[in-house]
């Protein structure tokens, strides 16, 4: 009995100390393999760019996206091809000289439309680093205000976390505001880019614009949205292709 | 002997399990719908204060908040509180999200710990700039327009509201926080001047508005897909687009009296805060002998404020022509104050002469008239580097010191 009851308790110590070296072991891995989150102040909004306004064409407007160009365009649906053309056709009585292949024909028609784009806003310009050593880095630009409302780029270096999320690290206050083209260009020669994508706006001519988030070089988003109707288009995971749609 | 082993390796398992149980911020274990977001509205109505980051003995005590970070904490505390999803755009990254369910925090058994790290984790991360992917336009509705949802202005301005309620007058009340952050949050009723919300007019691109949060399965959805999605605000008049709103928000009609007491108590306020943030910069550079940096100069300089204070006295001034225009019966007690606000003594010797008294250094006072007169005069410097009197619009020009030094504008 007292041999049975020893054993018990050396058996039940034993369990407990695995236990006990578990939760060491446990929090000792989270601790190491987390990085410490560092904080940089952080900063609101962006800015605009003033382009040239230009005057509305009169002539139907060539889709002008080069056939070279199609490989780095995704693809669009045939019923989201359709929904386009009769979309800008019946904003702007115009209509496309060539079959639209891709967002960038959608963008560029737009912008003839308009004679030019009138203004273009940059939200952001992420990229995505690898080092060499495999470390991840992502590089976010863009252009915010000063209280005083004038336009200001803005930095923000992150490292990633196991999870794959965002973890702000500190730069020096004069690279995180106002960086200089050449400080911006040392940040992204950390590493090879390896993703990036951009999101800006354009303002045309007669109230309408557009949103558009390029990834990797590909408009993978665009709304447009105009007096008399609005068109959006997005990359849908599932269809593998953008599906528009007119009047939204 | 083997009820004791297959007891120990019950008790392995559970200790896996329970050590392995924490893997989110907060488990949520309801979901968004149409009850919860009425549960929302009520929450912040009832509990979303200027003291809510103040009070003793909750987690959120002294968590020091910009205005967005206000605006997003609103919607991740109270998820939080409830056992509800937060999901936020990760503005470093195409599709991913940030949400409750991330697990850096982990190894921390205390969920009151883990919220807090979690909110220190997005303010720096997340903004004005990102709530554009995070909220979506709404209708002008009493439905969509009420405690909980947000207001926004234009890139340009970068500023942002939370609606605690809606006045039955069809009037935001707004909680919100600026530069430099703080706990202690400021309140306002009123709609901010449209100039303020939107400086390049009334387009959807710019984002300026009323919006709502997506709920966490809409985040990343094109907006137009986003349930309640609204391009309404945007077809409305510029010039009639507040009253046009309020009319539409209210439940009963506001008299040209609340309206006037209104916009004077905003334009009161707002030159009461200015007074506060005068003497925090006037404090920070009182013992410094160089120049402000950009950040602290960002956070100590006033054009937005300023911008605020003159949109009040415009719009306290303009509701005052529109009656007299109408002709409308003002109550006895308001005559004082309207022919006291063109007159140079102000508000001194009225009745409403200590209810805004604007003491812009200790024992001495300005008149509510005197600041009307300089603000719309644009006489009141916004350069922190410029001492009290140049600060208030007593001396002109530039002191030596802001000369000296670089202005961030």
């Amino acid at each position: 009995m007292i041999k049975k009851i020893f054993t018990l308790k050396k058996i039940v110590v034993i369990a407990l100390l695995h236990l006990i070296g578990f939760g060491v072991y446990y929090v000792v891995k989270q601790r190491t393999s987390d990085p410490v989150p560092l904080t940089v102040e952080k900063q609101d909004t962006y800015s605009a760019k003033e382009a040239e306004v230009g005057t509305v064409d009169s002539e139907p407007v060539e889709s002008s996206s080069s056939r070279d160009e199609e490989d780095s365009n995704l693809a669009i649906s045939e019923d989201s091809i359709a929904v386009i053309e009769q979309c800008l056709e019946s904003i702007s009585g115009k209509r496309f000289r060539s079959k639209v292949t891709s967002l960038r024909d959608v963008s560029v028609f737009l912008t003839a439309l308009a004679g030019g784009s009138v203004e273009e806003l940059i939200e952001y310009d992420v990229y995505h680093l690898e080092k060499t050593d495999g470390q991840k880095l992502r590089v976010r630009l863009y252009l915010d205000s000063t209280k005083g409302g004038l336009p200001e780029p803005r930095m923000q270096l992150f490292s990633e976390d196991k999870e794959g999320l965002p973890v702000l690290e500190k730069i020096p206050l004069e690279h995180h505001r106002n960086p200089s083209p050449d400080t911006i260009s040392d940040y992204l020669s950390k590493g090879k880019t390896v993703f990036r994508e951009t999101k800006r706006i354009e303002e045309y001519l007669g109230g309408a614009s557009s949103e558009i988030i390029e990834q990797n070089g590909k408009i993978t988003y665009l709304h447009l949205v105009h007096p008399a109707s609005s068109l959006g288009c997005a990359f849908n995971e599932n269809e593998k292709a953008i599906i528009c749609k007119c009047g939204q | 002997m083997r009820r004791i082993f297959l007891g120990v390796v019950v008790a392995f398992i559970f200790a896996f399990l329970v050590s392995n149980s924490q893997a989110a911020v907060w488990e949520a274990q309801n979901s968004w719908s149409q009850e919860w977001e009425e549960k929302y509205a009520s929450w912040v109505k009832d509990n979303w204060d200027e003291n809510f980051f103040v009070k003793k003995n909750t987690p959120f005590n002294g968590l020091k908040l910009d205005c967005a970070d206000a605006v997003y904490s609103m919607r991740v505390i109270f998820s939080f509180l409830h056992s509800l999803p937060f999901a936020a755009k990760d503005p470093t990254s195409g599709s991913k999200k940030i949400t409750n369910a991330m697990k850096r925090w982990d190894d921390i058994s205390d969920p009151e710990k883990r919220i807090r790290l979690f909110l220190k984790y997005i303010y720096p991360i997340l903004s004005t700039s990102t709530l554009p992917d995070d909220t979506f336009p709404v209708e002008v509705d009493k439905k969509t327009i009420r405690s909980g949802a947000l207001l926004l202005t234009d890139h340009k301005n970068h500023h942002s509201w939370t609606i605690k309620e809606i006045t039955p007058e069809g009037v935001p009340h707004l909680i919100y926080s600026s530069r430099p952050a703080k706990s202690q949050i400021k309140q306002r009723i009123g709609f901010p001047s449209m100039g303020f919300v939107f400086p390049k007019g009334l387009k959807p691109s710019r984002h300026a508005g009323f919006r709502n949060f997506r709920q966490p399965e809409h985040v990343g959805l094109p907006v137009w897909e986003v349930p309640g999605y609204s391009l309404e605000q945007y077809s409305l008049p510029y010039a009639k687009w507040r009253r046009i709103v309020q009319q539409k928000l209210a439940t009963r009609e506001e008299s040209y009296d609340q309206q006037l007491q209104r916009l004077f108590t905003d334009a009161c306020q707002n030159a009461q805060e200015r007074v506060t943030a005068v003497n925090e910069g006037l404090e920070y550079i009182a013992g410094l002998s160089r120049c402000l940096d950009s950040k602290e100069y960002g956070d100590f300089s006033t054009p937005n404020r300023d911008q605020r204070l003159r949109d009040s006295f415009v719009d306290l001034f303009e509701a005052i022509q529109d009656a007299k225009d109408v002709g409308a019966q003002l109550s006895p007690e308001l005559g004082p104050l309207i022919s006291a606000l063109s007159s140079p003594g102000g508000l001194e010797n009225t009745p409403y002469s200590e209810t805004c008294r604007i003491e812009i250094r200790p024992g001495e006072y300005m008149s509510f008239s005197e600041l009307a007169n300089r603000s719309l005069s644009n006489r009141l410097s916004n350069n922190p580097h410029d001492p009290s009197e140049y600060r208030w619009g007593e001396k002109k020009g530039r002191s030596v010191r802001a000369r000296r030094c670089p202005v961030y504008d």
